[in-house]
């Protein structure tokens, strides 16, 4: 390994054979594994030269990539200097539109799960305050080629924010890409678990209608933006004092401020606007209300999936939805609506009452009617199939080059996020890999994340080479 | 686009015709597939081959064959033809779609002995991702009880011919298998249990499996004298998996589980066929080898409890390596429709095509002591077969024709793709 300034962090690790405990793995491995800490931005340069880029957005092209300071400045033939990839596919690594890594480690070990809080309608809860970056799971993942994910709470009703992170990086700060990034909310049977939980569709709909109706501003400010300003900027004078739940608001609006590519000043604004009486879960819904906080709505059945487009029409949100395993029997209204889907996961089989007409080419269905859609593969150990999932909704019809980009840049431009594509002024994130990243046989070599080569070693590659003899 | 033709129908009967209704069970087909890619899995690949099947077995393979008279002819140029994809760890119609509680069949969680139930009794032959797996080149699966119990009963080694009983689904001639589980699932589902019942930890385990197989020869012993006990059918299947007249399926993960039951094991004297699931297998495959115990296993998954954490996606190729026969089982009635591309990333990590290809067809037929009979395109085997229009490892490839016995269970032209299916 010959890689500039960052790349040569892993060059010398080699894996430890030592027969340590398990109860050591477990522990201590996370450490062991020498994740490089993601310093300066400024020393996150590198560049390659003769390679196939898939950019991500359905085009191909040869050449080379610079990433300065950790993002990218330049792609394509005119970059002629730097490592030579020998002709090697060089693409922008997978993007998770939709899963829980990072907050479950063992799932039937119920101390290590913190994919879902205990209330049903628990909008304050976010995801970052739970991500654990050294889970075990990451480097697995990153491994096979994941970089990004967007990391999301379980199964509630309103289950709260999520966050899209980096899978390198040894704080969530490091790791952070944007949060919140959006405001989780479950249809179907999905919605029904949690306290004080409703136990039918119709009750989940009145609770959610119920909720958003409460959100709703007072007479006076309906509608009125300016007044709200007004208020905010007065009102933030007196509270910088007093007010612990705004310190937690400042946190937010820091983060967005540092992690938000677009629309900065926006989400910065919403963090804090109404403040006061309200509960920090009730400020979280009012930004969903005034659309200034995205709602993602998981529904699989084709009746939940209209019951969230006539909410989101009804309440005026920015929405997406997720799952939408049926999506395809209504693939006419979500494209009316101009919805965006986090679709999958793909391999959705007609198993359970909410899923009778899943099929492998309801990703192809909906792209054909018109749908956005980025591919998701929930969970946290495996996500890793994510390629294979998007091979698969490829071979039912979906067009190859929009089931690449539906694994790349897609979700993360969702969310205006310059993440996932291979372009100047995106973060210099990218993955070796030898051939296409579809095929299951494809094995990826190397990982960079925003300008720093990652190393190839997971808790995986720490046991096949402690027992590759054995002793 | 390439397509399959049908030339030369000579045989009425024999390569159905198009219709909605799924192909008669059984029928003895006489066939010749043409021009087709062979991978045989037990020998070198045969470009442009011909197979020659009468009486549902395969009875030539080659290239340059001459075309017997008055056989049906399937032009297969441009494909892939393949084994039966045999799948050893299947709960497909023990627990039928679509889930829940009036279709879980699979484990008769009453006591953690129970030698005397039989998958094939809680069978449904009408779960439609039967039709699935069909579509995805499967042709012989082993359905097993679940594993919330030490012993939890009979085995069904099937074919997936289409059928409205299990009786014409039964591979004739199969040797009988015998679901076990040792590890964190007869722990939780017994831990707490009324009284006699109750389990709580490995050593516990392996003492009640002990107690259980010295009772079966006990009671052989009291069957001798003049005033026998009744007969009990639990102890009976014990004495038979002692008598090696049963082959072991043992459900296992960790290393030392799947070494403590060769306690038990080898005191009694029986063996262990295939070690499912076997998340370890890599930490002592040197003894699994020893025993001559199969591994079957997946690719990549890990991770879902404590000791299924040390899974890594090398297991099978160095199960491999040190001479084990590696299988890859699907335990899912979504993964067992592509296990070809289950198979495919093994290739990712290291193994050899041919080797991957062996996961899902010669590998599994041996685990089930039918490798005589499936797993292979030889002379004398069954003709269960797969045609693909690419190679089976790229995503894009598409089942084109399944066979069973010569006779076609699935056919894409004839069938349509299974997407939408119920």
């Amino acid at each position: 390994m010959t890689v500039s300034a960052t790349g040569c962090l892993m060059a010398n690790v080699k894996p430890g054979k030592y027969p340590v405990s398990r109860r050591a793995l477990l522990g201590g491995l996370g450490a062991a594994m020498l994740v490089p800490r993601w310093t300066a931005a400024a020393s996150s340069s590198y560049s390659l030269k003769n390679a196939r880029l898939l950019i991500g957005d359905g085009t191909e092209v040869r050449g080379g990539l610079r990433v300065e300071a950790g993002l990218i400045t330049a792609v394509g033939p005119e970059v002629t200097s730097g490592e030579d990839l020998g002709g090697a596919v060089l693409w922008p690594g997978m993007y998770n539109s939709g899963c829980d890594l990072g907050l479950v480690e063992v799932d039937q070990e119920g101390g290590t799960r913190d994919d879902a809080d205990g209330a049903a309608v628990s909008p304050q809860v976010r995801v970052v305050d739970a991500y654990n970056p050294r889970s075990l799971a990451i480097a697995v993942s990153r491994f096979d080629g994941v970089v990004g994910a967007l990391v999301l709470p379980g199964d509630r009703l309103v289950a709260g924010q999520g966050a899209w992170l980096r899978t390198l990086g040894d704080t969530v700060d490091d790791a952070l890409i944007q949060a919140p990034a959006g405001l989780v909310v479950r249809l179907g049977r999905g919605g029904l678990s949690g306290t004080d939980a409703p136990s039918s569709r119709m009750g989940a709909a009145a609770k959610l209608r119920e909720l958003l109706e409460n959100a709703e501003d007072d007479d006076e400010d309906v509608g009125r933006e300016e007044g709200w300003r007004k208020k905010r900027r007065l009102r933030s004078r007196d509270e910088d004092e007093d007010d612990d739940e705004d310190d937690e608001e400042d946190r937010d609006e820091d983060d967005d401020h540092e992690d938000d590519h677009e629309d900065d000043d926006e989400e910065g604004e919403a963090a804090d606007v109404g403040a006061g009486e309200l509960s920090p879960g009730d400020r979280v819904l009012r930004q969903v209300r005034r659309g200034r906080l995205k709602v993602l709505i998981a529904a699989d059945r084709a009746s939940d999936l209209l019951v969230a487009l006539s909410i989101i029409d009804e309440f005026k949100l920015d929405a997406m939805l997720l799952g939408a395993a049926e999506g395809h029997l209504v693939a006419g209204a979500i494209a009316e609506a101009g919805v965006p889907v986090l679709l999958g996961p793909v391999t959705t089989q007609p198993s359970s009452f909410d899923t009778l007409n899943a099929r492998y080419d309801n990703a192809a269905l909906l792209h054909r009617a018109g749908v956005r859609l980025a591919i998701r593969a929930p969970g946290h150990h495996n996500i890793r199939n994510l390629n294979l999932d998007a091979g698969l909704a490829a071979r039912a019809g979906l067009p190859p080059e929009v089931a690449l980009a539906a694994i790349t840049g897609n979700g993360p431009g969702f969310f205006g996020l310059k993440v996932g594509l291979l372009r100047p002024g995106y973060e210099g994130t990218c993955v070796l890999s030898d051939g296409d990243p579809l095929q299951p046989r494809t094995a990826h070599r190397r990982v960079w994340v925003r300008g720093v080569e990652a190393p190839m070693v997971s808790y995986q590659t720490e046991l096949r080479d402690r027992f590759r003899s054995l002793w | 686009m390439w397509f399959l033709t049908f030339v030369a129908l000579a045989a009425p009967g024999a390569a159905a015709a198009p219709s909605a209704a799924p192909a008669s069970p059984v029928q003895p087909a006489r066939l010749v597939i043409d021009n087709a890619t062979v991978l045989t899995i037990s020998g070198p690949v045969i470009v442009d081959g011909t197979v020659i099947i009468e009486g549902g077995r395969i009875r030539e393979v080659g290239s340059g064959l001459p075309l017997p008279a008055g056989f049906p002819v399937v032009d297969a140029r441009g494909g892939y033809l393949m084994p039966g994809i045999i799948d050893v760890h299947s709960h497909m119609g023990v627990y039928s779609w679509p889930g829940g509680s009036g279709t879980d069949d699979g484990n008769e969680a009453v006591e953690a002995f129970t030698p005397r139930v039989w998958a094939g009794d809680s069978f449904d032959p009408e779960d439609p991702a039967l039709a699935r797996a069909r579509a995805g080149g499967v042709t012989t699966i082993q359905v097993l009880p679940g594993s919330a119990n030490l012993v939890g009963g009979l085995s069904a080694i099937l074919k997936l011919r289409p059928a409205r009983t299990i009786e014409p689904m039964l591979f004739a001639g199969a040797p009988r298998g015998i679901k076990m589980a040792v590890g964190e699932n007869p722990k939780r589902v017994y831990r707490n249990a009324p009284d006699d019942d109750q389990l709580q930890t490995r050593m516990g385990l392996f003492a009640a499996l002990r107690a259980r197989f010295q009772a079966a020869l006990d009671y052989r012993t009291a069957r001798t004298r003049k005033e026998p006990p009744a007969r009990d059918l639990d102890a009976e299947t014990l004495l038979d998996v002692i008598d090696g007249k049963i082959r072991v399926n043992l459900h296992g993960y960790r290393a030392y589980d799947v070494v403590g039951f060769y306690r038990v094991a080898d005191a009694f004297g029986f063996s262990v066929a295939i070690f499912h699931h076997a998340l370890d297998a890599y930490k002592v495959r040197d003894i699994l080898v020893a025993h001559g115990t199969a591994v079957a296993t997946w690719p990549d998954w890990w991770g879902f409890k404590l000791e299924a954490f040390d899974g890594i996606p090398w297991n099978a190729q160095m199960v491999h390596e040190a001479g084990g026969t590696a299988i890859l089982h699907s335990d899912s009635a979504d993964h067992v429709q592509r296990l070809n591309f289950e198979a495919a990333k093994l290739v990712r990590y290291g193994m050899s095509e041919s080797e991957a290809l062996r996961t899902i067809t010669l590998n599994p037929a041996i685990g089930l002591g039918l490798a005589d009979r499936v797993g292979a395109i030889a002379p004398g085997r069954d003709a269960d077969l797969v045609l693909y229009d690419r190679h089976p490892f790229d995503i894009y490839t598409q089942v084109q024709l399944t066979w069973i016995d010569g006779a076609p269970v699935y056919d894409r032209e004839r069938d349509g793709v299974p997407d939408g299916q119920r």
